[in-house]
């Protein structure tokens, strides 16, 4: 069959418009199922006739709307009011128009966005390097105030024995302490201000002085931190404590010579 | 894109409530469409009350025979237009109106038109305008078969001219009436495009 010809027939305007017979209808339904152009065709013919029928429309009165709706029985009788289903082209227009506005600027948001993705990521890493060195501030800020939370206890705590070690002629600035609890049993040393260790094979060694004679507390490298704050081994009956400057890993016997600081537990 | 394809979209929710039997569907029914269908009655039928009558009927029909439309065959506008057309016709064949009075019928319904002024109209004057652009001899033949059920043949013997020129010239008809409208969606395409540089 010539499809063509067929539709230029006018056959189809026909057919839209009512025109034809039962039979004539029948055939052109035929038609349209079995070729899909013709279908297109009355489609396309429908649309202008039906913007046709629009141009043309004259609005019935509104109280029709009414008297329509309480016409249709049903057996619920609630009207529910569809506002803004009819639209005239000019709304539609201009809502698509609207549309389109906001596609636009929703281009433009787009290729701000994305000129400025890098300059937001590396913002972003800045500040999150920022935080982290905040964070790391901040841990560090905390464990200050929590040594000074517990030396402020230790020296609240009436059973706390401060003892202070004053700086031997080899060192007159050098001053620490000893704080000494035989209640808790606890000994915590505080540097205030020790000679900075010039030679790194050394290292400060605390002793205390029990019946006279010296016991290892430990070694330490707080000199360069002063102000710092560090538990250390408790001894019974010490007479006396002292910092001597000793070689890295500490002596069994202090170097008396190397002296800086001594205290005796009053 | 365009209105058309937004009515699509409407109509085929519409078609499914009025097939559920769901009231909503009458109303939406009502905003859509019953200005066309009113255009189209009261072309035909030219007292006011009585058309208003006619278009409660067809409300009424449109709801009672719903389940009879094939949305296969075609547009849902399509078959309310036909409904329609078909008991304004009823109604003023049972009015005892003679078929010699048709043309007349045209002309005073038009002339009846002219008289109800702008605010009848709906609110589509671009539409419409874009209609007026078709050329008269065109939009004659479409209403003598949209707005009064006219046949092939009586249109031929109403405007003397023979069958087959009727046929042709319809097509030729609703061809230009195409064109304006796809002219119209371009320009509509264009100024959107120009929006967007």
């Amino acid at each position: 069959m010539d499809i063509k010809k067929y539709i230029e027939s006018g056959i189809l305007e026909q057919y839209v418009l009512g025109l034809l017979t039962v039979e004539q209808q029948q055939e052109v339904e035929a038609k349209a199922q079995e070729y899909p152009a013709i279908k297109d065709e009355i489609d396309q013919i429908e649309d202008a006739l039906e913007l046709y029928g629009e141009a043309n429309a004259i609005n019935p009165p509104p109280r029709l709307e009414t008297a329509i709706l309480s016409k249709i029985d049903l057996p619920s009788n609630k009207v529910s009011s569809q506002q803004g289903a009819k639209q005239s082209s000019l709304q539609k227009y201009l809502g698509i128009g609207l549309l389109a506005a906001a596609s636009v600027a929703a281009i433009v948001w787009a290729f701000s966005l994305n000129n400025t993705l890098d300059t937001t990521q590396l913002k972003l890493q800045q500040v999150q390097n920022d935080y982290q060195k905040l964070e790391q501030n901040c841990a560090l800020e905390r464990q200050r105030k929590e040594e000074a939370e517990i030396i402020l206890a230790l020296y609240k705590n009436p059973d706390t024995r401060p003892v202070q070690l004053s700086g031997t002629p080899k060192a007159p600035e050098a001053i620490a302490s000893v704080l000494w609890n035989p209640v808790t049993q606890e000994s915590f040393l505080e540097v205030s201000n020790l000679p900075p260790i010039a030679d790194a094979t050394k290292q400060y060694q605390l002793w205390a002085i029990v019946d006279g004679t010296p016991v290892d507390m430990g070694v330490f490298d707080l000199a360069i931190d002063n102000d710092s704050f560090l538990e250390v081994p408790f001894i019974e009956t010490p007479q006396a404590f002292a910092i001597t400057l000793e070689n890295k890993g500490g002596s069994t016997n202090p170097t008396l010579e190397e002296m800086v600081v001594i205290g005796n537990v009053s | 894109m365009n209105q058309i394809q937004e009515r699509r979209a409407q109509e085929q929710e519409l078609i499914k409530l009025l097939k559920n039997r769901d009231k909503q569907g009458v109303t939406i029914l009502y905003q859509n469409y019953s200005g066309s269908l009113f255009g189209v009655i009261r072309r035909i039928v030219q007292q006011q009350e009585v058309a208003e009558e006619v278009l409660q009927d067809v409300f009424m029909k449109i709801w009672d025979n719903i389940e009879k439309y094939d949305p296969n065959k075609g547009r849902l506008y399509t078959w309310l237009v036909q409904l329609t057309r078909n008991l304004a016709l009823d109604r003023v064949r049972s009015a005892s109106f003679k078929r010699s009075t048709k043309v007349d019928g045209l002309d005073s319904a038009s002339s009846t038109l002219s008289k109800l002024g702008e605010d009848a109209y709906t609110e589509d004057s671009g539409l419409r305008k874009v209609i007026a652009g078709l050329d008269s001899k065109y939009r004659t033949l479409i209403d003598y078969a949209y707005f009064q059920g006219y046949s092939q043949s009586e249109i031929a013997k109403e405007l003397d001219m023979p069958l087959g020129t009727v046929k042709t010239r319809m097509r030729t008809a609703i061809s230009e009436l195409r064109l304006l409208l796809q002219n119209e969606m371009i320009a509509f395409l264009l100024m959107l495009s120009c929006i967007q540089i």
